[in-house]
């Protein structure tokens, strides 16, 4: 039975339908981010958040709200220059679903395991700024222009903190394939040991990246209306920019989650039993939380506090960062 | 860079994880909301929600329909006429409600109407469950109004410290009057009057002694008045009035002859009669407010004494007849009550 089993795991077109299985739990992972979102906000402003849709504490919200796209008007102003406009939804949702062909969910089971996992990852993950650009120039609206060079400024400037942390680890686990990474954590996460200011750095330009508070004020959702995706509606809007900001939140997660935290690598060599991917989600939904208990808490910055931000203390301290690493592993201390 | 903002940069990132710390609180904590179709919040007493129409009470004044500032309130009545009581006597009409309505459309719940229903007929009821499809309906009439009676909730407690209705039948004066009581008819305390006590009392015996006679003043004016029928607040009132007037009286300041009431006979003055004096009335008409404070100083003879030296030294003056009598009149009373004259530097006792 199992070598039946292995014979047909074997066949690569079956295990490569598999991973690419896995692609196609991107949307109900979006549904029910969404939903655990919405129920932490809620219970962080000491109220309920949905408690309807789906009768058991509204488990259905953010289907409902999918459904509720769905059956909307598709807008477009006639200055639109359709082709572009159209095309955005793709492009954001291409940067943010690709990162996931590297992350491992166990030592195996990655969709590509690159030898150069981690800076397709970063290099990937940046796609979704022409895709923003891309909105505000399309939308023939100034608004949505302002906001969209706004956005990509921010994107552009946290690239490098992103790029810089990350490349602190590829110093420290001495690969930059994302499973090789996971496996150099066997024995303690780099966030604890090694790279405990790269962690933070990741974390705080990962945040920007998705445009998540405090650092979304491209989006600005109560003030500007998110801004470049002002004249996005129904579903355009549904999978270009909500569907796109979470898929991608997620995908930022699993790195960080792979990178600092050790993946599917178990915490501790006793619990080995538990396996690989349930260690994975549950770090990933670690790294969630955090960016929504970050989300609820913190004001948000002003454009220009953001960039101060990013050009003046994450670049220098990830520089800084990169150096202590060298400098330990050189001296074969970590 | 000066010492607040380097104090800055050493706790730099403690209020981000102090932020951290007040949301996972407030989300570990259960959640205040009242999930509304299911449960209802609890609400304050005297909340207002819907006006109830207590029927028999309403006499038809039309006092809420005028006053409300919506004039959503609907009323029609007709007259009717009762049997006369007896031969000869008025057949008495009175109002007949036909139609009372409240348009809750227009209604703003400010609660006008109930303040002035004299009759007590409108209440507030905490009822806000009364949501319509169709706004005519929201025109409630005499029937649903009266419906409305069912919800109405007991007047809430009255606030601490609050004077409660019963306290407006009690005499006022309860405290005093047994003190007073006993005392006989002793209306003259003779050293009240005067401003400065007699040399063989201590100061708290003189405190004393005004007081008692103010409240035996006060008890006497109230019990007159109550006789002659004022409302217990306005008899109250002015006792303690005359009161107040008999501790503070001085030479210096008598009071003026103001007060609305006339006791008819003021008793307090009690050998008012100026035998050879002509005296037209007893200390004038308007002067019976000053009756409380007890007449001191001179007796009667003296005064009238002192009336006829004034007089004759006004006439020798040369002052008018009727000016000499006035002035000698005025010197008799001054004397009389032991007040001081106009030119009388320093108190005394009676002049002359």
């Amino acid at each position: 039975m199992v070598t039946t089993l292995h014979h047909i795991l074997a066949n690569s077109i079956v295990l490569l339908a598999l991973k690419l299985g896995v692609l196609l739990l991107l949307l109900p992972a979006t549904l029910v981010v969404g939903y655990v979102e919405l129920k932490v906000m809620a219970h962080m402003q000491h109220r309920l958040g949905p408690m309807y849709a789906g009768v058991y504490h509204g488990w259905a919200q953010t289907l409902a709200d999918g459904l509720k796209f769905i059956q909307k008007e598709d807008i477009m102003a006639a200055a639109t220059d359709r082709t572009v406009f159209s095309m955005v939804p793709f492009i954001t949702m291409l940067g943010a679903a690709l990162t996931f062909v590297v992350i491992p969910f166990s030592r195996h089971g990655v969709i590509a395991n690159l030898d150069i996992g981690l800076f397709y990852a970063l290099a990937v993950s940046s796609i979704s700024v022409i895709g923003v650009l891309a909105a505000g120039w399309a939308s023939a609206n100034k608004y949505s222009l302002m906001g969209g060079l706004r956005a990509a400024a921010q994107l552009i400037a946290y690239e490098l903190p992103l790029v810089l942390a990350a490349a602190a680890v590829a110093m420290q686990a001495g690969s930059l394939s994302l499973v090789s990474i996971a496996e150099a954590q066997r024995y303690v996460p780099f966030a604890i040991w090694a790279q405990p200011l790269g962690f933070l750095i990741f974390l705080a330009a990962a945040t920007a990246e998705v445009s998540r508070t405090p650092f979304d004020m491209p989006v600005a959702e109560a003030e500007i209306i998110t801004g470049a995706f002002t004249e996005y509606s129904a579903m355009k809007f549904a999978f270009g920019l909500f569907a796109a900001e979470y898929i991608a939140m997620i995908g930022m997660s699993a790195l960080a989650a792979t990178l600092f935290l050790g993946g599917y690598v178990p915490l501790f060599p006793f619990l080995r039993f538990v396996p690989g991917p349930v260690w994975f989600l549950l770090k990933t939904a670690l790294i969630i939380f955090l960016l929504i208990w970050i989300r609820w808490t913190f004001p948000r910055l002003r454009e220009d506090q953001l960039q101060k931000f990013a050009w003046k203390v994450l670049i220098p301290l990830s520089l800084v960062n990169i150096f202590v690493t060298g400098a330990l592993k050189l001296a074969h201390l970590t | 860079m000066n010492d607040e903002s380097k104090l800055k940069k050493a706790t730099f990132g403690t209020g981000l994880l102090k932020g951290l710390g007040i949301t996972m609180r407030h989300m570990v904590s259960k959640a205040v909301t009242v999930q509304y179709p299911d449960q209802i919040a609890p609400l304050p007493p005297r909340s207002r929600g819907v006006i109830a129409l207590k029927e028999e009470n309403c006499t038809v004044c039309m006092l809420c329909a005028r006053e409300c500032p919506d004039w959503c309130i609907y009323i029609e009545d007709h007259k009717e006429r009762r049997a006369p009581k007896g031969e000869g006597k008025r057949a008495k009409s009175f109002n007949v409600l036909d139609r009372f309505a409240i348009d809750y459309a227009l209604c703003m719940y400010c609660g006008i109407c109930v303040e002035v229903c004299p009759y007590d007929a409108l209440f507030w009821s905490p009822e806000f469950e009364y949501a319509e499809g169709d706004i005519t309906h929201l025109t409630h009439e005499m029937d649903r109004l009266e419906d409305w009676m069912r919800t109405v909730l007991p007047p809430s407690p009255l606030e601490e410290g609050a004077r409660g209705p019963e306290l407006k039948a009690a005499a006022p004066v309860a405290a005093p009057a047994p003190a007073a009581a006993p005392a006989p008819a002793a209306a003259r305390p003779a050293a009240v009057e005067t401003e400065q006590r007699p040399a063989g009392m201590s100061e708290a015996e003189y405190v004393e002694q005004r007081a008692a006679a103010g409240r035996l003043v006060r008890q006497k004016v109230f019990e007159e008045e109550i006789a002659k029928g004022s409302d217990p607040r306005v008899a109250e009132a002015r006792a303690k009035a005359a009161e107040m007037r008999a501790r503070k009286a001085t030479l210096a300041d008598a009071p003026p002859p103001v007060a609305p009431v006339a006791a008819g006979a003021p008793a307090a003055p009690a050998p008012p009669e100026t035998g050879p004096a002509p005296a037209p009335e007893p200390a004038a008409p308007p002067k019976p407010a000053a009756t409380p404070p007890p007449a001191a100083g001179v007796s009667a003879a003296e005064a009238a004494e002192v009336r006829q030296r004034v007089y004759q030294e006004e006439m020798a003056k040369g002052s008018d007849p009727r000016i000499a009598e006035a002035r000698a009149k005025a010197a008799e009373m001054r004397a009389r009550k032991g007040t001081k004259g106009p030119q009388a530097p320093s108190g005394g006792h009676s002049s002359g």
